[in-house]
């Protein structure tokens, strides 16, 4: 069949576009609301996707091994930010890139819990016999879904559900300390806010919200690899904010889904390329992308344009 | 910085002079904790405070201001005030996120509470545009307006009148002596309007070189030799 039609085609890609959707939504917390620049941020989904992995290959329901992979998220978010919060925003940035390759060098080699390079297998089993349930439950009722289906929509549930409640502690004084972290540290100091304090808690959060991107993709794939975990994602998910947006956690659906098909999507034309130069082009294309936004539309699609130029 | 003893009284409009690079702005970080000094101490309401961290020190009722500006440019001005209203427990995540209501009373009065601080120092008109547009002298007027919004027992405030226009310039001063007043706030502004410092201050205090070098009555000061000297020889710019 053509793949441009194949309904399973379009709903993995898509899956993979939620998947980054809730990465971006704790990236956007961190940097558009705080002010955090974290290049190591998909070391937290790797935190939440070994976790969940690990656990649920011994045997843990996966009910139980959610809830604690997001609490090690969070707890690694802590780990990093004690020492290096206190650290000047460029600082923190390098920080973070090493932070994240140590531990997945880390995950490279502890092969004996992690699978190594071989990669943790069979970890989305348990999701499958849920999944299936789930479709005898609907042909039971007389619906026939494709298998793809219900992650599809548990992950956009997700997804929105996240965006929701951020945007929800948006109009919290808790957010506006941030944003006065994120303007100006020392103003937030004299005004009385503990501004460390509150950075640890965006990092936090940010984290287990990569956590729950992690969780998701460890029902997604198959098997989990330590180079899926590489800073590339972590950059793809900057280029998504920038997209969509800084500031805009609508901005962040919207530029998923896009940057998604451009990674994902392109896979059903047929190049006269070989493999690897497509794959290569992909990237290419998402530069071109960036700069374009840059030249065209500096804001992103939802961004505040007049934002922009307030830099005092 | 060496040798830079000096106590404010409660309760008094003091006023903190030196030549340019006496260490004023030194001796403010050094008190509020913005810069952590090598020894001596800073006691404030009989407690010593000295290497706390400055966002504690602001929360006992110590709170600066600052020479150069430092606005929140992306919130508006309404906001930059309304960040620094006290006891707001929707600072909080989990009461953010789980006792709105709580938050949201609290919330309405701080908005009341600075729309009003707004009307004092001059501002109000501009609460809904961002910060960054503001100019020179109307950021120092909000950033006293946090300062104060802070409720604080004593405020420090770096040359609070530059850049601003004289007759706003005399209600603000106004407005102090007031809070004074009714609040018992207790004032310590560095300025170098002579005409300022000798008509509102019943306390001085000279800095030079990092040093304190003279403190007492305006009156006391203007006549001491070591404050000419320490101004190249020159009388201070008395009228």
């Amino acid at each position: 069949m053509d793949p441009l039609l194949a309904f399973g085609f379009w709903a993995f890609v898509l899956t993979f576009a939620g998947v980054y959707a809730i990465f971006v939504l704790g990236l956007q917390l961190e940097v558009g609301d705080t002010g955090l620049i974290n290049f190591g941020h998909v070391a937290f989904m790797a935190i939440g996707a070994y976790t969940m992995g690990l656990l649920v290959t011994n045997d843990v329901s996966i009910w139980i091994a959610i809830p604690i992979a997001l609490a090690a998220s969070a707890a690694g978010g802590l780990l990093l930010g004690i020492p290096t919060l206190r650290l000047r925003a460029d600082y923190f940035a390098i920080t973070t890139i090493a932070a994240g390759e140590i531990l997945r060098i880390a995950i490279v080699n502890e092969q004996d819990t992690t699978g190594g390079t071989q990669g943790l297998r069979s970890a989305s089993g348990p999701w499958r016999d849920a999944n299936n349930d789930i479709l005898d439950f609907f042909s039971g009722i007389g619906i026939e879904l494709d298998r793809r289906v219900p992650l599809l929509v548990l992950v956009w549930v997700t997804a929105v559900l996240v965006g929701l409640v951020l945007v929800y502690l948006g109009r919290t004084p808790w957010r506006r300390v941030l944003r006065a972290v994120r303007e100006d540290e020392d103003a937030a100091a004299a005004a009385g806010k503990p501004v460390f304090r509150y950075k640890l808690q965006a990092l936090a959060l940010g984290s287990s919200i990569a956590g729950l991107a992690g969780v998701f993709y460890t029902l997604f794939s198959t098997t989990l690899f330590p180079t899926n975990f590489e800073p590339i994602f972590t950059f793809v998910g900057f280029a998504i904010l920038i997209l969509g947006g800084v500031g805009s956690y609508f901005g962040v659906v919207v530029g998923s889904v896009v940057i998604a098909v451009i990674v994902s999507g392109t896979r059903f034309l047929d190049f006269p390329l070989d493999a690897d130069k497509v794959a290569a082009l992909r990237f290419v294309v998402i530069g071109l992308l960036i700069m374009a936004i840059m030249a065209f539309r500096p804001q992103g699609l939802f961004g505040k344009k007049e934002e922009l130029h307030l830099d005092a | 910085m060496d040798g830079a003893t000096f106590a404010v009284r409660e309760g008094s409009i003091t006023a903190l002079i030196g030549p340019n690079g006496a260490g004023k702005t030194t001796a403010f970080n050094l008190v509020t904790g913005f810069v952590k000094a090598e020894g001596g101490t800073v006691t404030f309401d009989g407690r010593d405070i000295s290497g706390q961290s400055p966002d504690a020190i602001a929360r006992q009722g110590m709170v600066r201001t600052f020479q150069l500006t430092r606005v929140l440019a992306k919130m508006t001005v309404l906001e930059n005030v309304v960040l620094a209203a006290p006891a707001q427990p929707g600072e909080r995540l989990d009461t953010a996120l789980f006792r709105p209501r709580r938050w949201r009373r609290r919330e309405t009065e701080a908005r009341q509470e600075a729309m009003e601080m707004l009307g004092e120092v001059g501002i109000h008109t501009h609460a809904n545009e961002y910060a960054a547009t503001l100019s020179g002298g109307q950021r120092k007027l909000l950033e006293l307006a946090r300062a104060l919004m802070t409720q604080p027992r004593l405020v420090l405030l770096d040359e609070p009148m530059a850049g601003v226009n004289p007759t706003l310039g005399h209600r603000l001063l106004d407005y102090l002596q007031r809070l004074r007043e009714e609040r018992g706030l207790t004032v310590l502004f560095v300025e170098h309007d002579m005409d300022v410092v000798m008509g509102v201050s019943e306390e001085v205090i000279v800095m030079a070189q990092g040093a304190v070098i003279a403190h007492g009555t305006p009156e006391h000061v203007r006549t001491d030799p070591a404050v000419i000297d320490a101004y190249l020889g020159a009388e201070p710019a008395i009228a």
